[in-house]
């Protein structure tokens, strides 16, 4: 009898034991812990809340169902209950750390025949608090979600209060890093926005600002939604394309993927209407991934083809990608803390890689300016002088670059004597450097203030060219032009004739330079293509006196020959006048055309052997 | 007996009255309290820790000192007692936070005799927590000092466990936000240099990343240390000044101002070199603010100035400033953590600012380029024609750009006949007005893709101008060079009459034109400024036949004149020839000079009369 009553207070012992072998969801062994549910006693999803009679009567009834799954549903209710053994022979003050922020959460543990309401901690999130006994002890727990989702039963954290404030110390940090260098990187881009208004920028910081947004939601600083976070992906989404087309230029650079962007962004925003209708995960499931790989290849191919700006996005792609990673491997394997911030951290990797994207795309339009203002003042400065191109930098224009109006100078008309008898072989190469070695004399003493040069070259022609001495650019201060410019003549006489000791064996070749004084007037044309030209009667005057050495010399000019108009003659000192002859025109019946009342003019032969220990004044 | 029981008795009363008279440090009274230290009970300096036995014996035997003020040695061991009174029936959980932080610091209860170690928050800074009983408690503190310092004993503070943990997670949050923000523009900053070689990026780097060292061991972050925080302070004032001449660009814009900065680059690094020294808090005190407020005395003069950087830094010193001053009031007057953290929001908004700032000068800077070079094409474009533009802003060499090399045209040669006889002072305005609208249709039917047009202005000489056909510009599809030419002509005079009928009471003035084929070279030159020119027989020619109409009306031309070449006139449709007269150069006993084979030409005299047939020609 003993024995069989001993058997039944077994059993009836034994069957309460059996049933509190339901497997713990935390178990509590040491003053310090810290560890994640490892199961979930699922009661079920409801539209409304339950009363605290109907929680016990679920617990006392064990109307629960063990599960390594969560499902939660849009706007309802979900309850569940949690096995917590406190091992310890002490109370233990215990933190519920929930995953993400939900509208409502609330935890009791069950005390006999009432239910205690854990403490909230003041904190972002869903963090509550309550001194756990020794012993098994059931928590009923109730969350309203505002989405559609399934999960792993295996995020729901339990810890003491230090464990938990160190886990904090490194996570607060984390994510407020995050939010801060994004933060900062929208402001930044948005008065980058206002500064150069490039669209860019705009599309960057409303991309980061959606992103930003769905992390914090996500990371349960900002109470859980999907309709709002759905809508914010569809945005990022949008925004993040929109950013890849206006940064990598995709419409020029690849039209067909700038295309396929278009219908992506609109499979986007269609997706976004979908989570906000369904309140579904999935939405976003099959959004994100899509949108991330697209963008992802669009900047892989503008990297291939050369585009600079899309290695930054290549590779904040890929560091976003290997963080995603390194968090999915961690969930699977390690479980570390440190290692869960791998999103946070490759998403602030991946929003300054972005940034630097930008940057180099700003520097290359910066450079392709300077490039363009470089190569356009170095045509400039072929075209112009230097104190013009000075005056131009400086914002003024071009007719007001060089004198205008009349003014006194000294015209050197210069020729190469039969220059068509030259060897045909040679001809073209000493045209060139002779005329090229005689016109560069005239660029000597150039100072951009005046201006004041040796003398202005007006024009080439092929085996000649004509210049001015004394305007535009004005002569070395206190000179007569007509002294200056027959200092110049000489000088062009012997830089000529070194070109023509360069051609061995030839017959000879000489010059013919005729100086005529006189007005000159330099202006711009009024309408067309806006040629300094300058023109006047000293022009003339010099041409015609050039061409009456064929008078003068009928059999050919016996050497370089340079003609002086009197007046050019009266200007000259007396050791410059030296060599002149003098020619009365009436005796030898010359006429020159359009200087009908001259009188004389005066000419200097000069040899071969004669020129070269010219000493000139001009240096 | 009862005598000495009495004074016995009387002894530990005496003792506790005295301890009950002491005035309390800090008051807690409630389950959420927020006490600020009143007092301060200084047991001393020491080189080294004390043992428990040692500070136990202090504190029994009263060896304390009552202060309003705390007194901190460089490295020394600083020792003191608080009195905290609970107010409360019941044991309190109390949280005692130091400011900054410093090494081995340490908080003991002193309680039944023995010192009960307070328990370290696990956070970034000096935060200990510890069960009281309610009554009066003698607590025990004691740090370890990075510098000489004092101040008021007020700066220690006593709160319930959800108020740190409220004040922790948003000092956490926002020293995080701080460091994200700062770390990524320093980053960014770092590839901008990297991209721009811009220096005032490294000196940005350079004083953020001192300056928020400073201010983590301000905010107890970092091991209080005034050596240490006086060498960052030293390198942020380096770093701020240089940013600030680079930034605003002292030394061409304000080279005084730029000097005194120089002055006070000496002083932060002498500065430096003597808080290693000296480690005093007064000498930081002292150089802070002056090297700040001569910064934001020069961004104050830049932005006075217009210069758009410097107004973003008066904005961020604005901010920095305004936050400090929020700072000290908020110690002064409220206490409030929230206000606690203004010197981290001013830091973070001035960082922010400044990189606008940078922004901002970079965008001048390609404004600049832009403009330059928009200027320098504008400027082009009055000397070029518009598809050399377009080539140069492909990057195509001047040179390149016009054809070169020998072609055949057809060249005009416009000139009004006697002009110097026109009345003055109509003259010189109609002269240019004439020139003005002929030259003006010589571009028409300019294509730049195929470099087709009218004509090409040669040269505008006074009273006339030289234009070609053909080349270097081809015809318009559908015409001959020679007809082309002709009808251009013929349209000159239309456009010339109607200027000369604007002459009113004015006797007949006509124009002559020379149109003659041949060779023209088109060429830029070798040395000086290279202006696209033309030259070759055909201009010659077309002055030759020009200036042939004095012989063919010796008494006075009857109309306006347009003098032709044999071959142009050859090239002519019929009906076009037929309105030519024919001249046999042999029987008029001609010659033109330097066209020695021609044995004809043909000249046409333009009446008024023949006008309205000329402008259906036109049209």
């Amino acid at each position: 009898m003993t024995r069989i009553l001993l058997a039944i207070i077994l059993t009836v012992y034994f069957i309460p034991t059996a049933k509190g072998e339901e497997p713990a969801t935390f178990v509590i062994d040491s003053p310090r812990f810290s560890s994640f549910q490892s199961n979930d006693y699922r009661i079920g999803n409801f539209d409304r809340t339950l009363t605290e009679a109907e929680l016990l009567q679920i617990v006392k009834n064990k109307s629960y169902q063990l599960t390594h799954q969560v499902f939660v549903e849009f706007n309802r209710y979900l309850y569940f209950v949690y096995i917590v053994d406190n091992k310890t022979p002490h109370p233990v003050e215990a933190f519920m750390n929930y995953p993400m922020w939900f509208a409502e959460t609330q935890t009791w543990i069950v005390d006999g025949d009432r239910l205690l309401k854990w403490n909230d901690f003041p904190k972002w999130g869903n963090i509550q608090y309550f001194m756990i006994p020794p012993g098994r002890h059931y928590m009923v727990g109730m969350r309203l979600s505002r989405a559609t989702m399934k999960s792993q039963a295996t995020t729901v954290q339990i810890a003491d209060f230090s464990s938990l404030a160190s886990y904090w110390k490194v996570s607060d940090h984390l994510q407020s890093a995050l939010f801060g260098a994004v933060g900062v990187m929208i402001l930044y881009n948005i008065a980058m926005l206002l500064v150069y208004r490039r669209i860019y920028f705009l599309y960057y910081s409303l991309y980061s600002s959606s992103a930003l947004y769905t992390i914090a939601m996500s990371s349960g600083y900002i109470v859980n939604n999907l309709r709002y976070m759905g809508t914010a992906v569809a945005l990022a989404a949008l925004f993040v394309i929109q950013f890849c087309n206006s940064s990598l230029s995709l419409r020029r650079g690849h039209p067909s993927l700038y295309k396929a962007s278009h219908v992506l962004s609109l499979a986007s925003l269609l997706l976004g209407v979908f989570s906000w209708l369904t309140g579904d995960w999935l939405g976003l499931m099959i959004n994100l991934p899509l949108v991330m790989g697209f963008c992802f290849l669009t900047s892989v191919m503008s990297w291939r083809a050369g585009y600079r700006p899309a290695a930054y996005l290549v590779l904040g792609w890929g560091c976003f990608f290997a963080a995603v990673s390194l968090t999915l491997i961690n969930i699977a394997f390690f479980g570390s803390r440190v290692m869960a911030f791998s999103s946070v951290i490759g998403f602030a990797i991946e929003i300054c890689l972005f940034s630097f994207a930008i940057g180099q795309k700003v520097r290359l339009s910066e450079q392709k300016a300077l490039q363009s203002s470089d190569h356009a003042f170095s045509q400039l400065k072929k075209v112009f002088y230097p104190h013009q191109i000075t005056k131009i930098k400086a914002g003024d224009h071009l007719e007001n670059t060089m004198p205008v109006g009349v003014g006194h100078a000294c015209v050197i008309c210069f020729d190469i004597i039969d220059s068509s008898k030259i060897r045909s072989d040679l001809v073209k190469k000493f045209l060139e450097d002779s005329i090229k070695s005689c016109v560069s004399i005239l660029s000597e003493n150039y100072r951009e203030d005046g201006p004041v040069a040796n003398g202005y070259r007006i024009k080439e022609m092929g085996d000649g060219f004509l210049c001015s001495v004394g305007y535009p650019f004005r002569s070395i201060a206190g000179r007569d032009p007509a002294v200056t410019a027959v200092e110049i003549a000489l000088r062009i006489v012997e830089a000529f004739q070194r070109q023509v000791d360069l051609l061995n064996d030839h017959q000879p070749i000489y010059c013919s330079m005729a100086l005529a004084v006189g007005e000159l007037e330099a202006h711009f044309p009024q309408i067309g293509v806006m040629e300094y030209d300058v023109h006047g009667y000293a022009i003339e005057l010099a041409q015609r006196y050039e061409s009456l050495r064929k008078k003068l010399f009928p059999q050919g000019v016996p050497g370089h020959i340079i003609t002086l108009h009197s007046a050019v003659f009266e200007a000259l000192s007396l050791d410059l006048r030296q060599g002149f002859v003098e020619i009365e025109l009436q005796v030898g019946k010359y006429f020159v055309r359009d200087d009908p009342l001259v009188k004389s003019l005066y000419y200097r032969l000069m040899s071969a052997d004669e020129v070269i220990p010219l000493k000139t004044h001009v240096s | 007996m009862n005598f000495c029981l009495a004074i016995l008795l009387l002894i530990p009363l005496w003792g506790a009255q005295l301890l009950a008279d002491e005035p309390a440090s800090f008051v807690i009274e409630g389950e959420i309290f927020h006490a600020q230290q009143k007092n301060v009970y200084r047991l001393g300096n020491y080189d080294k820790p004390l043992t428990e036995e040692k500070i136990i014996a202090l504190v029994k035997t009263h060896q304390y000192e009552f202060s309003l003020d705390y007194v901190m040695e460089y490295e020394r061991y600083s020792y003191w007692v608080y009195f905290v009174d609970n107010l409360n029936d019941k044991p309190q959980k109390i949280f005692l936070r130091y400011p900054m932080l410093m090494p081995e610091s340490k908080a003991w209860l002193l309680h039944e005799g023995r010192l009960v170690a307070f328990e370290a928050y696990p956070v970034a800074f000096d935060i200990f927590f510890v069960e009281i009983p309610p009554g009066r408690s003698t607590i025990v503190g004691s740090r370890l000092s990075g510098g000489n310092v004092t101040g008021r004993a007020a700066t220690i503070s006593i709160k319930d466990f959800a108020s740190t943990a409220r004040m922790v997670s948003f000092e956490q949050h926002v020293m995080g936000g701080l460091l994200g923000a700062v770390a990524i523009m320093i980053l960014y900053n770092l590839g901008m240099y990297l991209f721009f070689k811009r220096i005032y990026f490294i000196y940005y780097a350079i004083y953020t990343t001192a300056s928020t060292y400073a201010l983590m061991i301000f905010s107890g972050y970092l091991s209080w240390s005034i050596p240490r925080s006086g060498v960052g302070l030293a390198i942020a004032g380096v770093g701020l000044i240089l940013f600030c001449n680079s930034s605003l660009s002292m030394r061409s814009s304000q080279p005084k101002l730029y000097k005194i900065s120089l002055g006070f680059l000496i002083y932060c690094v002498v500065f430096g070199c003597y808080v290693l020294i000296a480690p005093s808090w007064n000498i930081i005190s002292l150089s802070v603010p002056a090297t700040m407020l001569f910064c934001v005395y020069v961004s104050v003069r830049r932005a006075w100035d217009g210069y758009r950087p410097a107004i973003y830094l008066v904005v961020g010193w604005t901010a920095m400033l305004i936050a400090s001053v929020g700072s000290l009031v908020n110690l002064a007057f409220f206490g409030s953590f929230l206000l606690g953290n203004l010197n981290v929001y001013g830091l973070a908004l001035e960082i922010c600012f400044f990189s606008f700032a940078i922004g901002q000068k970079v965008r001048l800077s390609e404004q600049k380029a832009l403009r330059e070079s928009e200027h320098a094409f504008n400027q082009m474009k009055k000397v070029f024609y518009p598809h050399q533009i377009e080539q140069i802003k492909f990057g195509v060499e001047l040179e390149k750009t016009m054809p070169t090399g020998k072609g055949r045209a057809a060249v005009i040669n416009f000139d009004i006949i006697e002009s110097s006889k026109i009345r003055q002072p109509e003259a010189k305005g109609f002269i240019e007005s004439s020139i003005k609208s002929c030259v003006s249709i010589i571009s028409e039917n300019y294509d730049s893709e195929q470099m087709r047009s009218n004509g090409y202005r040669i040269k505008e000489v006074g009273d006339g101008f030289l234009c070609s056909v053909g080349y270097p510009f081809k015809v318009p599809h559908g015409t001959n060079t020679a007809e082309c030419a002709v009808e251009l002509a013929l349209r000159f005079v239309s456009i010339f009459q109607k200027q000369v009928d604007q002459l009113l009471d004015h006797h007949p003035v006509f124009c002559s034109i020379g149109i003659a084929t041949d060779w023209l070279e088109g060429y830029y030159p070798k040395v000086g400024t290279i202006e696209y020119d033309v030259y070759g027989r055909a201009i010659i020619l077309a002055t030759r036949y020009e200036s042939l109409r004095r012989q063919l009306f010796t008494d006075g031309v009857p109309g306006h004149i347009v003098t032709i070449q044999e071959k142009v006139f050859a090239s002519l449709p019929k009906n076009l020839q037929e309105t030519f007269t024919e001249v046999d150069l042999h029987s008029a006993h001609l010659i033109v000079r330097d066209d020695l084979g021609a044995s004809k030409l043909y000249y046409r005299v333009v009446k008024s009369r023949d006008l309205e047939q000329l402008e259906k020609l036109a049209i």
